[in-house]
């Protein structure tokens, strides 16, 4: 019986965090957000333009704190505010299930059936 | 069509071997597919078979039923018989028991749409929504539930579009193509004050929906399989300004996800096919407080895709 490995907690993610995304997952980028199948639960997610970007390189490797220097350098942004931001949206995105390693504990809903084809 | 119809005392909740057998059918439809559903109706009453054969003139098929065709029968019990006098089956299945003749067909066209759907729903992604096309330009209008996808897909089609379904889009997931779902138009009593023109010549008794053919709105009216280019999310507002606003693509996913019928049954497929759909397409919402400015809005918009698609 192979063991599960532990699953981290959302909130405790910070800069030092090297995450990527989970399994089971499709997404689609149009025309600068992003939208995210996870096959698991159902559940579809959209990300807004920011959000977009710093989905596009997690990539399990980098730390949080190597993306935010990124960020700052090629938008000349505020690096406390685009530290903030960015861990706040990594928890967030824990949260909702779409990190590798993570604990999702706030998945939104699996698509519900669209409504019977009843109007007759 | 005139011999005497034998009533029966019984209409059992699931019918035994030989219960349709035993008795005489002298009225039978005509053959009708709709998108995976072949399916014919049987039953006593002309007035029935008539009927179905006139709103369900858009589904009809070439030939004679195949053997394997689902059947439907309508059972007459007899006036004595009261509200209890009509009996609805599918196969073997009672579906209706009831006294008034449009509840027992109403039953009937809603399962023709049941179980289209549901026999459909392996080969194609099914999004709960309406859709026409004018020149070339596929149109798909979704929608929740009483939100005006039938008034408007109704004025689209009296506007010189051709008609898809007001109620299930069928995509094929390796073409990208829309496949016509003609059912008739299912028009409540709240439109049809917007639509007096739609009142059918042939009607049940005490009806509380117009049965419309789109080739009744306008002969020929039925599409051919389509490309969509555009997505319109309808929504009618009393008294509001009628208007076509930018929908982002992303957000327009989402909502077609939402309306996508058994979406997690094929999850991955049908997200990779909206995702390709929605890619396609320029997306908008359409607020509707008049139908003619709607439909106006709506073909000036297609009109100019068309254009750009042949430049």
């Amino acid at each position: 019986m192979t063991q599960q490995p532990d699953l981290i907690d959302p909130d405790s993610i910070d800069l030092s965090y090297a995450i990527g995304p989970a399994d089971a997952l499709s997404s689609v980028e149009l025309d600068g957000e992003t939208v995210i199948y996870d096959e698991s639960n159902g559940s579809v997610h959209l990300l807004d333009p920011i959000a977009t970007i710093v989905w596009s390189v997690l990539d399990g490797t980098s730390t949080l704190e190597d993306i935010c220097a990124d960020l700052v350098e090629t938008f000349g942004a505020d690096p406390q505010q685009v530290r903030g931001d960015v861990v706040t949206l990594a928890q967030h995105l824990g949260h909702s299930g779409l990190l590798a390693g993570v604990r999702g504990d706030r998945i939104p809903a699996p698509m519900a059936d669209a409504p019977p084809a009843d109007d007759c | 069509m005139t011999e005497t119809v034998a009533t029966s005392r019984f209409a059992p909740r699931s019918a035994p071997p030989g219960f349709f057998d035993d008795r005489p059918w002298p009225c039978r439809t005509a053959r009708f597919r709709a998108l995976g559903h072949d399916f014919v109706v049987y039953s006593q009453s002309e007035q029935v078979a008539d009927y179905l054969d006139g709103v369900l003139v858009d589904l009809a098929a070439p030939g004679a039923p195949a053997a394997a065709a689902s059947r439907y029968y309508v059972l007459d019990r007899g006036e004595r018989a009261r509200n209890r006098r009509w009996a609805l089956y599918f196969g073997a299945e009672r579906l209706w028991l009831g006294g008034r003749l449009d509840s027992t067909v109403g039953t009937l066209l809603w399962h023709v749409n049941q179980e289209t759907v549901r026999r459909t729903d392996p080969d194609m992604v099914l999004v709960h929504a309406a859709a026409a096309e004018l020149a070339g330009v596929g149109v798909v209008l979704p929608a929740p539930m009483e939100s005006g996808k039938t008034t408007t897909v109704a004025g689209l089609i009296r506007a010189g579009f051709n008609y898809l379904t007001d109620e299930a889009v069928a995509i094929d997931p390796a073409s990208g193509r829309l496949a016509p779902f003609a059912k008739p138009l299912s028009v409540d009593r709240g439109s049809w004050r917007v639509l007096p023109d739609l009142e059918p010549a042939l009607t049940l008794p005490k009806p509380t929906q117009w049965h419309v053919p789109a080739s009744a709105i306008r002969a020929g009216s039925v599409a051919t399989a389509v490309l969509p280019r555009l997505v319109i999310a309808p929504r009618y507002s009393r008294d509001a300004h009628t208007r076509l606003e930018p929908v982002a693509r992303a957000q327009m996913l989402v909502m077609l996800a939402e309306a996508t019928f058994h979406f997690h049954t094929h999850g991955t497929r049908n997200f990779g096919v909206l995702a390709e759909l929605t890619r396609r397409c320029d997306c908008y919402q359409l607020t509707i407080g008049s139908l003619d400015e709607a439909v106006a809005l709506v073909t000036e918009l297609v009109r100019s895709t068309a254009a750009q698609e042949a430049s």
